[in-house]
């Protein structure tokens, strides 16, 4: 599934976490490795702006990954570790973050990155009138100054756990200053980093180049790659259509594409390419509701409708079995998931507890009509969800087919994804199937912490759990309490959690030495071309 | 014939203003807006960077207001700013719309070569089993939906032959593919008018007398037969520029042809406004300038029309 949705997959999570996941595919490290050659990826999009204080769009982000480097990285660990910031020190009130820079590095035009241009970059992102998108995220840093050509200081004016993590996206990407002084608001089209890969060329609509940047020097430990990118040169392709996609990879003319459910199978069953399976991923598929409208309101009645579900039909049949069934309200792969909880404390599949809490509820089997009814009201709603995907229509159709064993009747409505989100806030709808993707445990802050992400829901006693999360630095205490708030999400059935969707990657057989990072991302600048 | 096609460019007023006015009150009346769009799913700006945004594109004022915007700078030549990459609209399109003509007259010419060449031969074979099978394709062409063709030829030209490339706008030969498919089932229509024109002028007396003074059966065809017989397809070729122009929007999302097709169904999805209303304005302009080109081909075909 695509963009909005997979919204910034770009680089999120917390300090202190998770074992490195198994998912690296086995590499043949003997082999010689040949340089050059051109990368040929594909873009679903033409991105609106390579300016990371410009956009936030998914699209934009991955690219500027190529671009810029940040200060710091999620390692295999899932620990922060230093990219172009070599340490750093917290202060004792947790509210002020030094970093000590790397000397001798230079952006690609040139000009020397120093504490200075740290600064910059931020001081811009923050400037209101740059009215940059993704401000927001940075709203709890009061001011960053550089203390002389090497140190850069940070004050938040609170404590606030995802600070090194959002220091890891790419809308945290250093800039050059020069750069943006000489191009200005053509920036986005100049864009100039201090990163892996250098700018070369964009044809708008058609294609975006990067050459390789031969001065680049390679701080993260999860790279093999010390040095500049194997590969000459990488050329985004802009194809919209997924189709179009799969017909250009089967005809050789891309060499890395990003699997969907309906090629996943025609790939995984190939030989003529490598896959990549991430079964940890960041994204998470729910079913939410409409609070303010009863019974909806009722946490009972919710979880009446959550145990009549059969979350693994849904995974079998409407995901094709490329998921992970997900109790927790939190995606597989971020931290602070923990499958015990979904166990113990998640709402499963037994219709016949549905129907005796329904019982309860005074919602009674009509037998002339074989559905429920409560002081004169029928249980008949509907499952509301995003049109242009199959996999939430057939989830929607299965709780369709769910909730009328148990005798509630559903009818099941598509909107395109601009309607939905207008519509939402208005609060004229039952409930619906939703899928997010942030790799933070702040995604719970983000979907539930009051007014919730469509403003309809709110809690003060789950607002407290989840401040507390936020402003918790130390990374096991902030587990903890990360825990704590999924129980409390899970017991006031506040969201049905389903499954997370893996993320999968189909390449070439001369596509070499293909590893992913934390994020599931592929590592560019350890993979060279066999041919 | 200047008056008449000054009328003629005259009357691109009300038509852009009706458009213009439709594509409005269209995006007046869809819910979903832009801004929310943009942040869909993610975490939302602050709403001083909202509100900022709103301001940019001017959607913080009245509806009236923003028409009467909207309006005047269309006059001054400003299609406004795309909501996503913050550039002109007139610039966007200006960089796609070769794009889109390029595929539309590529894929006429081919409807041009084969229709003409499909009628002409049936009519000619008339009754025999030449005529059966072109109608017969004729027939398989018009009932055949143009994305997925343009599958089929992906899937045979493409990735079992490697004769041609699946996709992209970069060369004459990324052309070939989505002409052919536009252009092979429009061919299916001429084809048809090609063929019962044909058939009319074939049976008249001044063939007759062509044929008895001993002229080449060819020439008879070519030069006095097809002139006649192409009246009635010129009109069609006009009215399938329009279809065209409109079947490209599809046949350059399946070959990711970087026109301006492309770019409305991606402005369509993300709610660009701006863009939207460019592509439509735009393309409305060059159905009503094509329609008028064809118009004043009449008079050029046959001497009889006079216009004033």
């Amino acid at each position: 599934m695509k963009r909005r949705w997979s919204v910034v997959v770009v680089a999120l999570v917390l300090a202190g976490l998770l074992v490195a996941p198994g998912w690296f595919s086995g590499q043949t490290a003997a082999q010689e490795i040949r340089r050059g050659g051109t990368l040929r990826l594909v873009l679903g999009e033409d991105p609106d702006s390579l300016d990371p204080h410009v956009t936030v769009s998914a699209t934009a982000s991955g690219l500027q990954a190529f671009i810029y480097d940040r200060l710091v990285y999620i390692n295999q660990n899932g620990l922060p570790a230093g990219r172009l910031a070599s340490s750093w020190t917290v202060s004792a009130d947790q509210k002020v973050v030094t970093f000590k820079l790397r000397t001798g590095i230079k952006f690609h035009d040139g000009t020397a990155f120093n504490a200075q241009a740290v600064e910059f970059t931020f001081k811009r992102l923050l400037d209101p009138a740059q009215a940059a998108p993704a401000r927001a995220q940075f709203s709890e840093v009061k001011d960053v100054k550089a203390l002389n050509d090497t140190t850069v200081q940070f004050t938040l004016e609170k404590p606030f756990a995802p600070f090194f993590t959002n220091l890891t996206t790419s809308y945290a990407g250093i800039i050059s200053p020069t750069a943006v002084r000489k191009f200005g608001k053509d920036f986005g089209r100049n864009p100039v980093g201090t990163g892996p890969f250098k700018f070369d060329s964009w044809i708008a609509g058609s294609s975006i180049v990067l050459a390789r940047n031969p001065d680049y020097q390679q701080f993260r430990e999860d790279v093999q790659n010390k040095g500049p990118v194997h590969v000459a040169s990488i050329i985004f392709k802009i194809v919209p259509a997924i189709g179009t996609r799969i017909a250009a990879m089967e005809a050789g003319e891309l060499d890395v594409i990003p699997l969907t459910l309906t090629a996943a199978t025609r790939f995984l069953n190939d030989n003529r390419f490598k896959t990549v399976v991430k079964k940890d991923a960041f994204n998470f598929v729910f079913i939410e509701f409409n609070y303010k409208r009863p019974p909806f309101d009722n946490p009972k009645f919710r979880a009446a409708l959550g145990w009549a579900v059969d979350k693994k039909a849904i995974v079998e049949g409407a995901w094709g079995g490329f998921a992970t069934l997900n109790l927790n309200p939190i995606p597989v792969g971020v931290a602070g998931y923990d499958e015990k909880i979904g166990k113990q404390y998640g709402i499963g599949f037994d219709p016949r507890k549905a129907a005796t809490m329904l019982d309860e509820l005074g919602w009674r089997v009509n037998p002339a009509t074989r559905v429920r009814e409560n002081s004169g009201r029928t249980a008949k709603f509907s499952c509301w969800t995003y049109s242009g995907f199959d996999t939430v229509k057939r989830g929607c159709e299965i709780i369709q087919a769910n909730l009328k064993d148990v005798g509630i009747d559903v009818d099941v409505k598509l909107t395109d994804f601009g309607t939905m989100s207008a519509e939402m806030p208005k609060a004229q709808f039952d409930f619906d199937l939703m899928r997010w993707t942030w790799a933070e445990p702040n995604i719970l802050s983000l979907l539930f912490k009051a007014p919730g992400w469509r403003q309809l829901y709110s809690d003060s006693e789950l607002d407290t759990a989840l401040d507390r999360a936020d402003t918790t630095m130390n990374a096991a205490r902030r587990l903890d309490v990360v825990k704590q708030a999924q129980v409390m999400i899970l017991q006031k059935a506040i969201v049905i959690p389903i499954l997370t969707d893996w993320l999968m990657t189909a390449a070439q057989s001369y596509v070499e030495n293909i590893r992913l990072d934390y994020f599931g991302g592929i590592i560019y600048e350890d993979v060279w071309l066999k041919k | 014939m200047v008056v008449y096609a000054t009328r003629r460019l005259l009357f691109l007023v009300p038509v852009v203003l009706g458009v213009l006015t439709l594509v409005f009150l269209i995006r007046a009346l869809v819910p979903g807006d832009p801004i929310d769009i943009l942040f869909f799913g993610q975490m939302r700006p602050d709403k001083a960077t909202v509100d900022a945004m709103r301001r940019e594109y001017g959607l913080d004022v009245s509806l009236p207001v923003q028409y009467i915007r909207f309006l005047g700078s269309v006059v001054r030549g400003d299609l406004g700013k795309s909501v996503r990459t913050r550039r002109p609209v007139r610039a966007e399109i200006q960089a796609r719309y070769k794009n889109t003509l390029l595929l539309a007259f590529g894929s006429l010419a081919v409807a041009v070569v084969v229709g003409l060449s499909m009628g002409i031969l049936a009519a000619v074979k008339r009754d025999t089993p030449v005529d059966t099978v072109t109608m017969i394709l004729a027939m398989w062409g018009l009932s055949m939906p143009a994305f997925w063709f343009g599958l089929i030829m992906i899937s045979v030209f493409s990735v079992r032959l490697r004769w041609l490339p699946v996709m992209g706008s970069e060369s004459l030969k990324h052309l070939i593919l989505p002409a052919l498919t536009l252009g092979l089932i429009a061919s299916t229509v001429l084809a048809r008018i090609t063929r019962s024109s044909m058939l009319d002028v074939l049976s008249a007396q001044y063939i007759r007398t062509a044929r008895a003074k001993g002229l080449q059966y060819g020439v008879i065809i070519l030069r006095h037969a097809l002139k006649n017989a192409l009246i009635p397809v010129v009109t069609i070729l006009g009215l399938q520029m329009g279809g065209l122009l409109g079947g490209a929007f599809i046949i350059e999302i399946v070959f990711s042809w970087h026109g301006v097709g492309e770019m409305a169904v991606q402005a369509i999805q993300q709610r660009d406004f701006p863009v939207v209303q460019g592509v439509v304005v735009v393309v409305a302009v060059t159905y009503v300038l094509i329609n008028l080109a064809v118009d004043l081909t009449y008079s050029a075909l046959d001497p009889r029309i006079v216009y004033e």
